[in-house]
């Protein structure tokens, strides 16, 4: 009966319940867009970082820290057992040591970062490595990140003069050729790293079966005289950096929100002023003032109904669209944040139903706000329009 | 102590030359073993008990040339200590080395600082040269086993070509290779080599003179092949074998005010 | 005509306070969103800028080249003509401040005076002394120090906490820096370590050591010479005229290089880079503009429906008004024209309070910041836990031509619908409102 009223009254109202709808569902789209982005950028930050480097975890030796450039040759290991019988999905061997190279005749400190061939558990852009055929008596191949070829100014086919220690101490150095420079999606693989066979750099330093670490897909239990670094530890940085962002973003969509709810505050408080020979008639009649309260709110609050609606089918096409295209973020690349590619949302479903009830929520009550006082309202002062004022 | 590896080279190759002019009429031993006697000769004419060098490093890092210039006492292949007198800003600077440990003290900071592992691999004072050059402490024929590649002219002067290979593996560089005028005995050029066979390092050797039953260069220059227009000189303004050194010299009470 | 509308304005509340605030919040906050969207980005650029670039930056080119081997012969001497250079020839709202980047070995005595620990770190040496120095606000050591105090005296140093950490540091503790001076030979020096520095990036935790200007030019033997001329602007000055000032500088440069200070070495070739040009931040600003639109747009778009419906709630509202004055001979154009007169009032006065309002709350977020430890976890990124905002005239542009619009396109839509309707019908809308 009441939702009937409401309803009949809603529709009624034309172009401004309309209008209410429409922000109502805009604001939702945006609010849910503007998660899903955060989600899905996130994501795929994550997603990057243990894809090329992070994986499930890294065991290394406790005392190994990638800053300490001078201390990495004192911190490989023998691969132990319970690591190297692991499928090539699972693990991917890593060596790192310090190097230099010579562009221009000039010193270039580098980190060598030797990585296993036959690993399938990162995902890097290294296969003009894999094709290598010719062992490295003579030419190393060696690969870069796109920022390292600007910096050091070296591009696909040039060759460097590369040196470095062997597991002795002793001094050796070769010519290497930049078989590919690749966008690295992450900074910290790319600046100051240059990509080696772990084969060949592993030869060339004498260190057969070394490495400074071990990517696993998942915690394989304690293994002695290493430590089990959790992705978290990790990917501190970026998840940092990221929790920053969101909390930026629920300020934008706070103003969203309010502004939302400003218009239907806006038609909930004008109606009451105009229809106050309504209130007032209906109270006569004997609606007790609560009730007509509900009705009001009632009707204010299928904007807010009507705009779950709308946004269900205004969303489906934005986001659709949107998934269908992506976000073209590869500037990102470049900077600190390892993105690369499109970006697509991320939606959680929870989220999606959490923020529309909070928005639901919030316009019933800024829709009951400018009606309560309805039920002080006196109604025949309602009825001659003087009750409210 | 920064002469002492430079002067290693030197007398090394020296004495070379020596042995070499010695083992020349010998027949019926291998090249090997002749080469090895050679080293061993030339380490014996290399390493007087002691010895004090007055000497200057003259560095040009293809833009500014910076010359220090030092006092240098040393025994054995084992001990050395530096004391640099020029410029103003480096003067009083102290070098000790002693058991395979590098010390620096600086008036400046009257702190001694023990330069160690890795930090070792560091260029000395923006020279050509690392910390653990100067640090070398081995007798070329304990640590290189030479083998003659044959007679080269090098600047008029017909030379011998040897090539030395480190016994052990951890020796900085792999392999050297030494031209020595066999007339004069002295060695003219020694090129350090990569394992891989990449040249890395260049010294020349030059105005040999004599300094009593010896000829020693009054010039050492060294290149870092794998760099640009850098250079480091090293002058040997004057050289004493045998001579006395207070026992203080080498030991850490030194490395003070 | 308008004295009379706008004492109709004043004297009906109901009729022109709600379109008002309703116009007056919109601005207020499409201002906000602006100002903050510039200084969510402006925000990120000062951190690269304060800690690393500045907004511009002067510095000898080979220097640049090779900055990761910190080459300190490479420095620009001359310091105090260089500068009196920068500040003749660039805008005169640069503040320039001098900077060195260094790297050494920084050893750590025990009680004996023999090493007990040593590591290379990097270094950056401002001008942080003096306690009304700009740097030390710009950096925020008041907050960054996290143990100890900032340096008051010569020889003294903030090293990074992690770094304090890993060589077992106390305050107070002296230690040594070993590296080489500018020409290339060796540098050493005495320091006491007065405070822990806190930056939240883990490169500069384990491996910063901050030391006072004037201390790194005597240690590394720099007297009048520094690495880098770090340009500074105030707030007011967007991100994006840095390229139009830095091509003031640049076209002076030629000249500088015919007539260069006379301490300068003859292959010096200084350059002046904008904090754009850095850290790739270029790309980052043309994406950032592009979401920077795409947000506005939406908000825009919103806003102008929200001022739309308040037009339209207004308009119906008064239709009653309106009838009577048709019945009093008022002929339907002349009514329009006056609603449109009155919504264009009621628009601009909104518009303004709102500009007032958002402007000034901006202007606070810009100046003072707001913040959010105590609202959000502290994630360890230094600066960026303030919520900070820039006004910038675009926002207010933005903000008010929506605002005037549609609160006019509002009340007119509305109030086309008094063609459609007949004066009784009207009429009979004031007996009922």
């Amino acid at each position: 009966m009441i939702f009937q009223i409401a309803l009949k009254n809603f529709l009624r109202q034309g172009m401004r319940s309309f209008l209410n709808v429409l922000v109502t569902a805009l604001a939702m789209v945006a609010v849910v867009f503007n998660l899903s982005l955060y989600n899905g950028f996130q994501d795929q930050a994550v997603r990057n970082m243990v894809s090329t480097d992070v994986a499930g975890g890294h065991y290394r030796t406790p005392d190994f820290d990638l800053l300490a450039p001078m201390e990495w040759e004192d911190q490989t290991f023998k691969i132990p057992d319970a690591l190297s019988s692991l499928p090539s999905s699972d693990k991917a061997e890593v060596l790192v040591l310090q190097g230099q190279i010579f562009p221009n005749r000039r010193l270039f400190p580098v980190q060598l970062r030797g990585m296993d061939m036959q690993q399938k558990l990162l995902d890097l852009p290294l296969n003009k490595l894999e094709e290598w055929g010719t062992p490295v008596d003579d030419v190393i191949p060696i690969i870069i990140g796109k920022q390292m070829a600007g910096k050091s100014h070296l591009h696909i086919g040039d060759g460097v003069v590369l040196r470095w220690r062997d597991r002795f101490g002793a001094v050796d150095a070769l010519d290497a050729r930049v078989v590919d420079v690749v966008p690295l999606i992450n900074p910290r693989i790319d600046q100051g790293v240059v990509w080696m066979r772990l084969d060949h750099l592993r030869k060339i330093t004498q260190r057969k079966g070394e490495v400074s670490w071990v990517a696993v897909k998942e915690f394989k239990g304690t293994i002695a005289g290493t430590e089990f670094q959790v992705p978290e530890i990790l990917l501190k940085d970026i998840l940092d950096l990221i929790r920053q962002d969101r909390k930026y973003a629920i300020i934008i969509w706070v103003i969203l929100i309010f502004l939302a709810g400003i218009s239907v505050f806006n038609t909930q408080f004008l109606n009451i002023f105009k229809r106050q020979r309504e209130i007032g008639t209906l109270m006569a009649f004997g609606m007790p003032p609560g009730r007509v309260v509900r009705l009001f709110t009632l009707e204010g609050s299928l904007a807010a109904f009507s705009a779950v609606l709308v946004a269900l089918f205004l969303g489906t096409i934005i986001l659709g669209w949107f998934q269908s295209v992506g976000l073209d973020v590869s500037h990102l690349a470049e900077s600190q944040i390892p993105i690369r590619e499109n970006i697509y949302l991320k939606i959680e479903p929870v989220e999606v139903i959490l923020s529309m009830l909070v928005i639901v929520t919030i316009m019933i009550l800024v829709a009951w706000i400018p009606v309560r006082k309805i039920s002080k309202v006196n109604p025949t002062e309602a009825l001659r329009g003087r009750a409210i004022t | 102590m920064t002469k002492f590896n430079f002067k290693r080279m030197v007398c090394g190759s020296l004495c070379f030359i020596l042995v070499w002019t010695l083992l020349l009429p010998v027949t019926g031993r291998t090249e090997d073993d002749r080469a090895h006697r050679l080293l061993v000769e030339v380490d014996k004419n290399m390493w007087a008990s002691t010895k004090y060098i007055d000497g200057r490093l003259i560095i040009d890092n293809g833009r500014r040339v910076r010359t220090l210039s030092m006092e240098s006492w040393m025994e054995g292949v084992t001990k050395s200590y530096s004391y640099y007198k020029a410029p103003a800003r480096e003067r009083g600077t102290k070098m000790l080395k002693r058991d395979r440990k590098l010390w620096m003290y600086t008036p400046h900071t009257d702190r001694k600082i023990l330069i160690a592992g890795h930090l070792l691999r560091q260029s000395m004072m923006g020279s050509d040269l690392s910390y653990e050059d100067m640090m070398e402490d081995e007798k070329i024929s304990e640590a290189y086993t030479g083998t003659i590649d044959g007679m080269e002219e090098m600047e008029g002067v017909k030379t011998l070509v040897m090539t030395l290979k480190a016994k052990r593996k951890t020796k900085t560089y792999q392999t050297l290779k030494i031209w020595v005028d066999p007339a004069k005995n002295i060695v003219l050029k020694e090129e350090a080599y990569a394992k891989s066979g990449k040249l890395l390092k260049l010294i020349r050797f030059t105005e040999y003179r004599k300094v009593g039953n010896r000829l020693f260069p009054k010039k050492m220059i060294f290149r870092d092949m794998l760099k640009e227009n850098t250079k480091t000189t090293y002058m040997f303004d004057k050289i004493q074998f045998d001579v006395d050194i207070p026992a203080k010299y080498f030991s850490q009470r030194i490395l003070k005010r | 005509m308008i004295r009379w509308l706008l004492k109709g304005i004043w004297r009906d509340k109901t009729r022109s306070l709600f379109p008002f605030l309703v116009i007056s919040v919109g601005v207020t906050l499409l201002i906000y969103l602006l100002g903050f969207m510039e200084g969510t980005f402006a925000g990120m650029i000062d951190m690269t800028a304060h800690l690393d670039t500045g907004h511009l930056r002067f510095v000898n080119k080979p220097f640049y080249d090779e900055e990761h081997l910190n080459p300190l012969d490479r420095a620009l001497a001359g310091q105090k003509e260089t500068l009196q250079w920068l500040q003749k020839n660039g805008d005169p709202r640069i503040e320039w401040s001098p900077r060195i980047r260094w790297g050494a070995l920084m050893d750590v005595p025990d009680e004996k005076g023999e090493t007990k620990s040593q590591t290379p770190v990097i270094g950056m040496a401002i001008e942080m002394l003096n306690i009304n120095s700009t740097e030390r606000k710009r950096l925020d050591l008041e907050k960054s120090v996290i143990e100890g105090v900032i340096p008051s005296r010569a020889k003294e140093m903030l090293v990074g906490y992690k770094l304090a950490e890993a060589l077992g540091l106390s305050l107070g503790d002296k230690v040594t820096l070993l590296g080489q001076n500018f020409d290339g030979g060796m540098a050493t020096d005495n320091y006491q370590v007065v405070g822990f520095v806190k930056f939240g990036l883990a490169a500069m935790d384990k491996k910063m050591a901050l030391i006072d200007l004037a201390d790194a030019q005597q240690t590394f033997y720099m007297e009048d010479m520094v690495t880098d001329f770090l340009g500074f602007l105030p707030k007011s000055v967007g991100y994006k005229t840095y390229d139009q000032l830095k091509q003031t500088i640049m076209d002076h440069l030629p000249a500088l290089k015919q007539n260069p200070p006379g301490d300068w070495a003859t292959d010096d070739e200084p350059v002046i880079l904008s904090v754009l040009d850095q850290r790739n931040l270029r790309e980052l600003s043309v994406k950032f503009e592009l979401v920077d639109d795409v947000v506005i747009g939406v908000f825009t778009f919103l806003m102008v429906l929200v001022l739309w419906n308040a037009g339209l709630l207004n308009g119906v509202h008064r239709y009653g008004e309106m009838g009577l004055l048709l019945a009093l001979g008022e002929t339907h154009k002349k009514l329009i024209a006056l609603m449109m007169l009155e919504a264009l009032m009621v628009g601009v006065l909104g518009s303004a309070f709102g500009c007032l309002l958002g402007g000034s709350l901006v202007y606070y977020l810009q100046e003072v910041g707001v913040s959010t430890y105590g609202i959000f976890e502290t994630s360890g990124l230094m600066m960026s836990d303030v919520i900070r905002a820039r006004v910038s005239l675009d926002a207010f542009v933005f903000a008010v031509i929506p605002g005037v619009t549609a609160s006019v396109l509002g009340n007119l839509i509305a109030n086309l619908a008094i063609f459609q309707r007949s004066e009784a019908n009207l009429f009979r809308e004031l007996e009922a409102g």
